[in-house]
């Protein structure tokens, strides 16, 4: 496994570097970049057109990244740039259907109609309403992740940087149960998003697409 | 639980949500990334869902509001509450413990000797949510997970023999030592010991966990009331003044307590 497959810090940490001019740590979170987003593309994109596509996703990410506002990670971040430079790519593709059909989830991948800008397709008004209906189907079949991630999302309003948000959302957690460490923490959420992705596919499922 | 104890290493599966959340310190960040190069699944799902975690990252206050409102309506109305706990306590496995404790408290707290201290004390078990997770079982955890069983049962004087005996199993380095300690504290006293609640809860409460120390102080205060000890409880009710959990109810059984004048 190369460095910039694995780097030594994380890309957030990459980027902040990047960010203060070191040309070496944006070298190693573009490399890094790339090697995920191939990863990611390959099983949604046709091969002759997967480093194209890339390429762009990088391209624009390149662009933005310096004027990048909110608190969410790097990584985070350009996956939606590339889940929208991808969207794009089936619209364009569109009235070329049958040399598509291979790609196994298209059907299925949201946005692909409405994309504009690949850095803010997620503000759509369907993409909101949608996300706030699912997490409050949530809060009703499951109070607790209700309660969790409502806490969560208080300590995110509070701001502050990772290590103070992320204090702050498991103490809250720990008031509702006394014996929850960080770990029990982190499951505890990890298994209650697991509960809104469930949510938030059977809603996919009945949302008609592209 | 300590999180500083709690050192199981996590699978980077586990760490997805707090990472695209933007919760993890750089090491588990690090470590979460160099997962998702081995594990091509875990990559495609932090893909999949990036948008609902920036959304929630960048919106907190609107997807609160829809969470709130959904929590409300979730709550059981006060007649639908009343129907689940008898419900509950017609199950032959809740009733019969229910009784016993019920009793306790009624001749410990309903019923004092004349006692007014004992009139003002508040006795409420404290919830258990049990969290299922990884990591190796040794006797202290197995003790403590069956006295939990036992605790929720309302069987509290079973539950505190196994607690005992599942801190006498562990180490100092035994995370759950400190809430075995709390919950130890609260079976005694629900199971009518006050005198026997107070050490438990007396260690429980110098947890530098901050959600267990002020439960911890909580108790120790209804224990002190119980038995008799107006000074102690004071000192441990002042303790909890700044506590958002517990300050609003600690001022009100001050100002109780104060109300009984030196007699106390």
């Amino acid at each position: 496994m190369s460095l910039a497959q694995s780097p030594l810090s994380s890309l957030d940490e990459l980027c902040v570097l990047a960010l203060d001019g070191d040309e070496r740590a944006q070298s190693e979170l573009f490399s890094a970049l790339r090697v995920r987003f191939l990863q990611v593309a390959k099983r949604r994109v046709q091969g002759d057109h997967l480093e194209d596509v890339v390429q762009d996703a990088l391209r624009i990410i390149l662009d933005k990244y310096h004027a990048r506002t909110g608190d969410t990670g790097i990584l985070v971040w350009s996956f939606t740039v590339l889940r929208n430079v991808i969207g794009n790519y089936y619209q364009s593709r569109r009235r070329d259907v049958e040399r598509t059909t291979y790609v196994e989830d298209w059907q299925t991948f949201r946005s692909a109609s409405v994309v504009i800008d690949p850095t803010r397709d997620r503000e759509t008004a369907e993409f909101t309403s949608r996300l706030e209906e699912a997490v409050a189907t949530l809060a009703r079949k499951s109070p607790r992740c209700g309660k969790l991630f409502a806490n969560l999302l208080k300590s995110f309003q509070h701001g502050g940087g990772q290590r103070e948000v992320s204090q702050r959302a498991i103490e809250m957690a720990q008031h509702e149960d006394p014996g929850m460490s960080r770990n029990n923490f982190y499951v505890a959420l990890h298994r209650c998003r697991a509960q809104l992705r469930a949510l938030l596919d059977a809603e996919e499922g009945s949302l008609s697409h592209v | 639980m300590s999180e500083r104890n709690d050192t199981r290493t996590l699978r980077a599966a586990d760490l997805l949500a707090a990472y695209e959340l933007g919760l993890l310190a750089e090491e588990d960040r690090l470590r979460f990334e160099r997962g998702t190069l081995d594990d091509p699944a875990l990559l495609d799902e932090l893909f999949a869902y990036a948008p609902e975690a920036q959304a929630l990252r960048d919106d907190p206050v609107r997807y609160r509001r829809a969470l709130q409102a959904a929590l409300r309506q979730a709550e059981p109305s006060p007649v639908e509450r009343l129907a689940g706990w008898l419900r509950a306590l017609l199950s032959p496995r809740v009733l019969v413990p229910a009784v016993v404790a019920a009793a306790a408290v009624f001749v410990l707290v309903v019923m004092p000797d004349g006692d007014d201290l004992r009139r003002i004390a508040v006795l409420e078990p404290v919830p258990y949510v049990q969290v299922d997770t990884r990591g190796a079982e040794f006797d202290a955890a197995l003790l403590f997970h069956e006295a939990m069983s036992h605790y929720t049962s309302t069987r509290y004087g079973d539950a505190a023999r196994l607690l005992d005996e599942a801190l006498a199993a562990g180490d100092e380095s035994w995370h759950q030592a400190a809430q075995a300690r709390l919950y130890l504290g609260v079976s005694r006293l629900l199971d009518g010991d006050p005198a026997a609640a107070l050490s438990p809860l007396r260690d429980a409460a110098g947890s530098s966990q901050i959600a267990i120390a002020e439960r911890s102080r909580w108790y120790l205060a209804q224990a002190y009331l119980l038995t008799g000890e107006a000074d102690a409880a004071r000192e441990a009710l002042h303790s909890l003044s700044d506590s958002p959990v517990f300050g609003d109810d600690a001022a009100k059984q001050l100002v109780a307590l104060e109300s009984l004048g030196d007699d106390s």
